[in-house]
């Protein structure tokens, strides 16, 4: 699968972990164009050009020859990083493919400055001391103000879904759910 | 007939600042009650003048803007009648007859407390374009009435379920624009499990530039299986010389359209194709809601939302209300997740009326206003948002503490007051003392930081008090929240600095926490879905606002949202600070082909701030560039802030120079055929020609030139280009055994003789040319001539 990318990006392999060889082609750049092999740490590093692409191959290195890998994008964005999109490999004929994305890892992280104007800043420390937020938890019953219940503690709420319909058409609010973790 | 117009008058949007109008004097604004009028409007354009329809004023976005008419459908200020009636005679009188004996052979189910269906019933409602989204949900709701209605006439041939209440499938989160100005510009609401608002409509009637009109209608029979009315009946209707416009008869000027594409292009126009007079939406059988919210954070449901079968997916409709600001020593985000679900009818048990009709909708006022063009609702467009009252199930509580909040800015007055007690017995009990708000906004870390701004804390708590005291004054909650950014964030000493933002993020999560608490209620649909509070007259003034579409799969959406995040957390060490919203929500693939819903599940993250603050235009600048950079693969919403230009518009939507294909091909397509190939401009204006909402390729329609002539003669060509946009420039190449000639800007027809002076071949070759945003593109045809001795 073909991966399109606008501007300028860093390339490097992030991991490898096939028994088969692993490459990558960069076609469209303005400075890299290129196949690379599937070693952690190498790449072409900047890659320039308003739109290139990036195929992932693998190799059995017995009868298969270079085939194209399937390819599958995560993304993660952070103030000291910026924007970085991974790109996983997924070897082997369709047939047989594991879909662990895992084969080869791209890691390819946007050098653009529009994409992170203040890359790197450092944000302000909002810190207390063990103590005085054990002594908060023990004033306010334990509860944590940074926890909260997760989506799939929801099911019990999910219930009125498919609940028939009655006689009786009014329905109590709910009590209101308990929110936070105890 | 006159069409009532003011000349040179000022014109703004809702959401501008309401103290300097958008346009401080624009040419013409004209306001059309009719089908006569519209037609008379666009039949009796003056050349050069363009004209655009304006709805209710709502949209955001610079496609309302007429480069010198404006046509309200709506005057927002009443003084004009709304173009907002409903109509009768198509629906049913040119109903299909095939189509009526299939609505009368299904009996609709009652809304009552039986049932729980979700879009039980199909009815069709014929409107104005000028009636707004709360006028029509509340007609809808009460019944199609009137003695002319489909629902009387199926009662008459003894099928009498069609009688009763009916409402939108889905809605967005406000009921003021007008349902067209809705839907055109891709308007949605949270229901993934349906498309958008627009995919309701069922047949439009177009009036163009120059006065034709059209009624189209899809090929398609796929929503009931037969086409929705008859040729015929349609054709004796507006066939009238009533609608004769510029032609001899009324018949000459009327043409019925029943095309996928041109019904899917008009759709989602941004007011290209003309002014769409009316509309014919499908409402199904009114229903209740049932509405859960709970407080979660964005770090714990984000990774749930690429996942179709997550559990966040498991009702109809979902939406994420984010904080901006973030807590948690800047780790974590608050995010309110709303689910709802269809439930058996709710009443009040004090009345036995559906819970929300009484406060949203109330009692009929007058039968008949001709302001609106219909019934006159106490509550419809004049009341709170729904909420309901836990101390008495089923009815409304008072306005919230939100609601409050935007009728003027003393609704801070608690906020900080809480705020300052915290800071104050922290600062007095030298960092033990740890209230809720303090405790959220930090975490435990082993450089204890907080206890290094005890004295700065102690100082920025007395302008915090000052600006306390002083909110009784302050006009909008803008204005307030922004002295509480300059005094608490611009601050020259570092630790007054910090200390500034840690306050400022302790006001955020103990507003968000309010807003977003955990909630469930039951109400009729539109009490649910419209949540806009009609008495705001702070919170929803001077906004900026952008709406981003994504793949809801795509892990950009995520990487985009987490972008904003981290901006904020940026900024707010500068000093600035964003005060709004951020929201997701989710919908279905529309059909409209420029409809911004382009996925199977499109998830549309809205971010919306006041104007005022001063981080609110760097965060929304910022989005914003991320939403049209190409590596984001997103697209803005047409009635939102919109800074798209041509090349945006053809990467999302097609027809690039390099691949004359997909919806955007299709849709210029459209307007060609209803346009004359674009020579008809009238409804061009400064947003199409910047986004490329336009004809682009020209064509020549006929090139003629002799096969032979005989040398000592001359070879006359003539050409036919006037089927094109006015700014085409079409040129003839000459190449001939005496020499070349090139005639750039000959006249779009015409005729040129060129002496054959010798024997031999003359190629002849006509270019018409047009340019737009940059691109140009070529019609080119050629005649070969043969010069004899």
């Amino acid at each position: 699968m073909t991966e399109v990318f606008y501007g300028p990006w860093q390339v490097i392999v992030e991991s490898k972990e096939a028994y088969y060889s692993q490459r990558f082609t960069i076609s469209g750049s303005a400075n890299a164009d290129g196949t690379y092999p599937g070693i952690p740490g190498t790449g072409p590093g900047d890659v320039h050009g308003s739109r290139w692409t990036i195929d992932l191959e693998w190799n059995d290195n017995a009868q298969s020859g270079w085939q194209p890998s399937d390819a599958k994008r995560t993304a993660t964005y952070s103030l000291p990083d910026g924007l970085t999109v991974f790109i996983g490999a997924d070897d082997n004929f369709e047939q047989h493919r594991d879909h662990d994305y895992n084969d080869m890892v791209l890691a390819c992280t946007s050098l653009d400055p529009d994409h992170a104007p203040y890359k790197g800043t450092t944000p302000y420390e909002f810190t207390i001391d063990r103590v005085a937020w054990t002594h908060y938890l023990k004033e306010h019953g334990g509860e944590d103000p940074h926890r909260f219940a997760t989506d799939g503690d929801d099911s019990k709420d999910d219930e009125q879904e498919d609940r028939a319909p009655t006689d009786e058409p009014v329905r109590k609010p709910k009590p209101r759910a308990k929110t936070r973790r105890e | 007939m006159a069409v009532s117009e003011l000349l040179n008058v000022p014109w703004t949007r809702k959401h501008d600042d309401p103290g300097t109008p958008r346009f401080a004097s624009v040419p013409r604004v004209v306001f059309p009650t009719s089908l006569e009028e519209v037609i008379e409007v666009c039949a009796t354009r003056r050349r050069g003048e363009r004209l655009h329809a304006a709805g209710s004023h709502w949209a955001l976005s610079d496609a309302a803007f007429a480069d010198h008419t404006f046509v309200e459908t709506h005057d927002p200020n009443d003084l004009f009648p709304a173009m907002g009636r409903t109509l009768y005679d198509v629906v049913p009188e040119c109903l299909n007859d095939e189509l009526i004996m299939a609505f009368a052979n299904q009996t609709v189910p009652a809304y009552d407390a039986t049932h729980s269906h979700m879009n039980s019933g199909a009815y069709l409602v014929h409107f104005e374009t000028g009636k707004r989204v709360f006028q029509a949900y509340a007609e809808l709701d009460q019944g199609d009435t009137d003695p002319r209605s489909l629902a009387e006439l199926l009662a008459q041939r003894g099928n009498a379920s069609y009688r009763g209440p009916w409402a939108f499938q889905t809605l967005g989160g406000a009921g003021g624009q007008t349902v067209f100005g809705a839907l055109t510009t891709g308007t949605h609401g949270g229901d993934f499990v349906l498309p958008p608002i627009a995919d309701c409509v069922q047949a439009m009637h177009l009036v163009v530039d120059g006065g034709r009109h059209y009624w189209i209608e899809r090929e398609s029979t796929r929503e009931f299986g037969h086409p929705i009315t008859d040729d015929e009946k349609l054709r004796h209707v507006y066939g009238d010389d009533r609608y004769r416009g510029n032609r001899s008869t009324g018949k000459e000027n009327f043409e019925i359209i029943r095309n996928d594409d041109v019904f899917d292009a008009v759709l989602v126009g941004a007011g290209r194709f003309g002014i769409v007079y009316s509309i014919v939406v499908k409402a199904v059988r009114q229903y209740s809601l049932h509405e859960e919210r709970r407080l979660r954070t964005w770090q714990d449901v984000k990774a749930l939302i690429a996942s179709p079968s997550s559990p966040l997916f498991s009702r109809r409709f979902l939406q994420i209300a984010m904080s901006i600001t973030p807590f948690a020593n800047n780790m974590l985000n608050l995010a309110g997740v709303t689910k709802r679900f269809n439930v058996p009818m709710a009443v009040d048990p004090m009345t036995g009326i559906p819970s929300g009709r009484a406060e949203r909708v109330g009692a009929v006022v007058h039968a008949f206003n001709a302001g609106i063009g219909g019934p006159l609702f106490e509550f419809a467009g004049a009341s709170h948002a729904y909420s309901p009252d836990p101390a008495h199930p089923g009815s409304a509580a008072d306005p919230s503490f939100l609601e409050k909040a935007c009728m003027n800015a003393d609704f801070l007055q608690g906020v900080l007051q809480e705020v300052i007690d915290e800071v104050n017995d922290f600062v007095s009990s030298h960092g033990t003392e740890i209230g809720v708000g303090l405790a959220a906004v930090a975490a435990v870390g082993g450089a204890a930081a907080l206890l290094t701004l005890l004295a700065a804390l102690a100082i920025l708590v007395l302008i915090v008090a000052a600006i306390l005291a002083s909110l009784p004054s302050t006009p909008h909650l803008g204005n307030a929240l922004n002295d509480l950014q300059n005094g608490l964030l611009n601050r020259s000493d570092p630790d007054e600095q910090r200390a500034g933002v840690l306050i400022w993020q302790m006001i955020a999560f103990k507003i968000f926490s309010g807003q977003q608490g955990d909630l469930d209620y039951d109400a009729i649909s539109y009490a649910i879905m419209d949540r806009h509070d009609y008495f705001d007259a702070s919170c929803n003034v001077n906004v900026d606002s952008i709406e981003v579409f994504f793949d809801a799969t795509d892990p950009m959406l995520i990487a985009f949202v987490d972008a904003l995040l981290a901006f904020e957390v940026a900024q707010e060490t500068m000093g600035r600070a964003f005060v709004g919203y951020a929201s997701l929500r989710f919908t279905s693939r529309t059909s409209a082909l420029l409809g911004e819903e382009r996925f199977a599940r499109t998830c549309v993250v809205e971010v919306a701030g006041l104007k005022d603050v001063a981080g609110v235009t760097p965060l929304i600048d910022f989005a914003v560039g991320l939403a049209l950079d190409p590596n984001f693969n997103a697209v803005l919403h047409w009635g939102q802030r919109n800074d798209a230009d041509r090349a945006d518009i053809q990467r999302s939507f097609g027809d690039t120079f390099t691949n004359r294909s997909g919806p955007l091909h299709v849709w210029r397509e459209a307007l060609a055929s209803l346009t004359d190939n674009g020579r008809l401009d009238g409804f061009s204006s400064a947003f199409t020609r910047a986004t490329g909402l336009e004809v682009v390729t020209p064509k020549v329609r006929s090139f003629v030139a002799p096969a032979t002539v005989a040398a000592g003669t001359s070879i006359d060509f003539t050409w036919d280009c006037r089927a094109n946009p006015p700014g085409t420039i079409v040129t003839l190449f000459v190449s001939a055994p005496s020499g070349n000639t090139s005639l750039p800007g000959l006249p779009h027809a015409g005729h040129y003789s060129v002496p054959a002076t010798a024997a031999g071949t003359v190629v002849a070759t006509l270019v018409a040319s047009f340019s737009l945003g940059g691109e140009n593109r070529d019609a080119v045809r050629t005649e070969i001539v043969t010069v004899t001795p």
